[in-house]
């Protein structure tokens, strides 16, 4: 069903964290109380750790700078279809277009700790550290300490690693910045041994922010391992790749929680073996957790907390009683913002229980997959949370009276609609939403027009089972859509195969998604939106993409893109990537130009 | 005269002295974002040739260009990695030196983050080379440090 693909989009959303380290007192040397090799306490500890193991030297390899691609492999899941990700993005606070940050890190990688280093008389801990006053005592060491620390701190964790072998200078150096370091960001390669993840938190007992990208297994070793190593943890994110298996119960999770009292942060993924859990936390505000499977329990003891997403496996059997669940947290979460959850067996009684509880502050309500969710529960939440900011639906029954519904309730406050995936609305819908909703940012109408007749090939499942045959299928082919919308930024049309004329007037969009519209006509196309950086355009007809490139270039008049190459005052030669070819925008470098324009790009990829 | 130069700071030049007797001129615009030659200009005047012992005449002039770039705001990447594309790791350093002599922070940074970059993939035994570094540790820290660091990197090795 489609729903997997939505499903997998969610893994992989992280805003875009701005390391910071900060000042923070070095923790007190622990001595002898740690097992020198593994890092755990000595106490009633028999260390059989062999000298642990990783495959990796640190070398950055940066995911796709452009936006479209996000390749996030997960292991319950199909092909991610790339706008699925406006799911998930569109639920977090961050910006539409903070993906690449966090997946950027492959490595270890505490750079970013580096770059937004304070000054260093913010640090009275640190004597050395005075950048203002010209010290040039070039001690053995071969560099002032100040400029010592300035190169130290720009090399990533495996440079600093190495750079404290040169002398004890730079030791020491080095080892106050990994003192200094509030975030790690880890890649724990297969067969890695806890004891390099134990290793690496020792150095830095001033962890605030903890995110490890796990290609071997998470199990409670490496939990307690954490939950030792970082009293101050406040933000953990824990991914998982490849083949690795996320071991954790429900248990070992709940004692976690309780234990932490810092803890603002958890994001989770792979959690099939949670069997159910009670978290209790008086400090929890943002709780993620990805690939549910079959709980028994699920209470959330968390007064505080704000945002919660929690995303089920698409297996057959996963049967987890959402609607106690959703009754619990509607009891005590009183303080949620956001909610995102993403389940086959959503249904209207499970909507009820959420429309029952008094979430004043709910602002962002996400309930997708939920095939049985249909126009009565678009009611329900419209009569209970007429604020909501974002309303995302994807993959219900919802039809186009449920969007009259919508339009009805939220014009002062929608600011993002999506309703990728939702076979019963119709071009008519689509339309009338974008000419009620003024605020409207972000709209996804992701194979909501889809032609019977030509399967969307990304999907290898049926996909034409979940179209109702009937009449209604009359209203998927040949359809029209004219968007004329004053703040519309993000529009995504992808999959809409029924679609075969597309008239877009909104002056400050940003993203255009067509990707798989195959039967969007060339010549029906007209595109008067002069702030467009990206359209997606992978999968439509050639002619189309052609089109769209003339139209796009055709707004920047200003933008010379005639020569393809130009010869500089200095001697240096310039040449100028087509479009078709750039997978990145052009950098934004013509300030000699009066009217600034970023050029658009055309992805087809 | 130092009054005269306050209200007509953008197209006045400053002239700078190197270590080894050659002078240059730059905008005042420019010197500014030095702090140390803004700081000899407080002091000094900015109609006097402005004296930089610990600067000469090789890097004065690359360090110019970057400012040059700087005040019309046109330092881009491109620029960045065009301006350290042909200068070898000695140069490299003398520049960073520089930069913290004259306390220009923005190019401080960049050769900072440069330096960094050059170091990540370079041998420990280079590195102290590159910086004049004695290497102070007794033979047991250094098969210590191995030690510790070869887990991280190699492979799988045997205790000893």
């Amino acid at each position: 069903m489609q729903h997997s693909t939505i499903a997998a989009a969610s893994q992989s959303s992280r805003g875009g964290d701005s390391a910071e380290s900060s000042d923070i007192k070095p923790a007190k040397k622990r001595g002898s109380y740690n097992c020198g090799r593994c890092g755990l306490p000595k106490k009633g500890h028999n260390c059989n750790v062999k000298t642990p193991v990783s495959a990796t030297p640190a070398t950055t390899t940066p995911a796709d700078s452009s936006l479209s691609v996000v390749s996030v492999p997960s292991s319950a899941v199909s092909v991610i279809r790339q706008p699925s990700t406006n799911l998930r993005r569109a639920l977090s606070f961050e910006g539409l277009d903070d993906r690449a940050s966090g997946l950027d890190l492959v490595a270890v990688d505490d750079k970013e700790d580096g770059d937004s280093f304070p000054e260093p008389d913010l640090e009275p801990d640190l004597e050395v550290l005075e950048v203002s006053d010209l010290d040039m005592d070039f001690d053995s060491c071969g560099l002032p300490s100040s400029l010592r620390w300035e190169v130290l701190r720009r090399l990533p964790p495996a440079g600093l690693l190495s750079a404290a072998k040169v002398c004890k200078g730079w030791r020491e150096t080095a080892r106050k910045l990994w003192r200094a370091t509030e975030e790690l960001k880890l890649r724990v390669p297969a067969k890695v041994h806890v004891g390099f993840v134990a290793s690496m938190l020792q150095k830095c007992p001033g962890i605030v922010r903890l995110s490890l990208r796990l290609e071997s297994d998470f199990d409670s070793t490496m939990l307690a391992c954490i939950a030792f190593s970082c009293p101050n943890l406040e933000s953990m994110e824990i991914s998982i790749f490849n083949t690795a298996t996320n071991r954790i119960n429900g248990d070992e999770l709940g004692r976690f929680v309780a234990d932490k009292r810092n803890l603002k942060s958890l994001k989770m993924e792979g959690c099939s073996n949670l069997g159910g859990f009670v978290l209790c936390s008086s400090s929890l505000s943002t709780l993620w957790l990805s690939d549910l499977h079959s709980l028994s329990k699920m209470v959330f003891n968390c007064p505080q907390l704000r945002e919660i997403s929690l995303e089920f496996s698409c297996q057959e059997n996963e049967g987890t009683d959402l609607i106690t669940m959703i009754e619990g947290l509607g009891r005590i979460c009183l303080k949620l913002q956001n909610i995102h959850i993403a389940s086959m067996r959503l249904s209207h009684a499970a909507v009820l229980a959420l429309t029952a509880a008094q979430l004043r502050g709910l602002r962002m309500l996400s309930l997708v997959l939920g095939s049985e969710l249909t126009d009565a529960s678009v009611a329900a939440i419209a009569s209970s949370y007429p604020n909501l900011e974002l309303l995302d639906l994807s993959g219900s029954g919802i039809s186009d009276s449920g969007i009259g519904m919508i339009c009805n309730v939220f014009p002062e406050t929608l600011r993002r609609l999506l309703l990728a995936l939702c076979p019963n609305v119709t071009s008519s819908g689509i339309q009338f939403a974008t000419a009620q909703l003024p605020l409207l940012e972000l709209m996804d109408c992701g194979m909501a027009i889809c032609d019977p007749n030509f399967p969307d090939p990304t999907a290898d499942e049926n996909d034409c089972k979940s179209l109702k045959t009937s009449s209604a299928n009359l209203q998927h082919i040949n359809q029209k859509l004219i968007i004329k919308h004053s703040r519309l930024k993000k529009l995504s049309l992808w999959g809409c195969t029924g679609l075969d004329a597309l008239y877009l007037n909104c002056p400050e969009l940003i993203d255009l998604n067509l990707n798989s519209c195959r039967n969007l006509h060339s010549e029906r196309l007209l595109l008067q939106c002069p702030t467009l950086q990206n359209v997606h355009a992978s999968g439509c007809q050639d002619m189309l993409i052609e089109a769209i490139q003339s139209q796009v270039r055709n707004a920047f008049p200003a933008i010379d893109n005639h020569s393809p190459s130009k010869r500089l005052p200095d001697g240096s030669k310039r040449v100028r990537v087509p479009y078709l070819l750039s997978g990145e925008s052009p950098e934004p470098e013509k300030k000699r130009r009066r009217i600034e324009r970023i050029p658009c790009n055309v992805l087809v990829d | 005269m130092a009054q005269e130069a306050s209200s007509s700071t953008s197209s006045k030049t400053i002239s700078l002295k190197t270590g080894d007797g050659e002078i240059f001129e730059i905008e005042a615009s420019a010197a500014k974002q030095m702090k140390t030659v803004q700081r000899l200009i407080d002091d000094l005047g900015d109609d006097i040739t402005i004296p930089l012992h610990n600067v000469f005449s090789k890097e004065l002039p690359k360090i110019i260009e970057y400012y040059k770039k700087d005040i019309t705001g046109e330092i881009t990447k491109d620029f960045e990695a065009e301006f350290v594309k042909d200068l070898n790791d000695d140069e490299v350093k003398v520049l960073f030196l520089a930069a913290n002599y004259l306390d220009a922070n923005k190019l401080f940074e960049f050769l900072s983050q440069n330096i960094a970059d050059r170091l990540e993939s370079k041998s420990v035994e280079y590195v102290r080379k590159y910086f004049g570094v004695e290497n102070d540790f007794t033979p047991e820290e250094e098969s210590k440090l191995r030690e510790e660091r070869a887990w991280s990197f190699r492979g799988i090795k045997e205790d000893e």
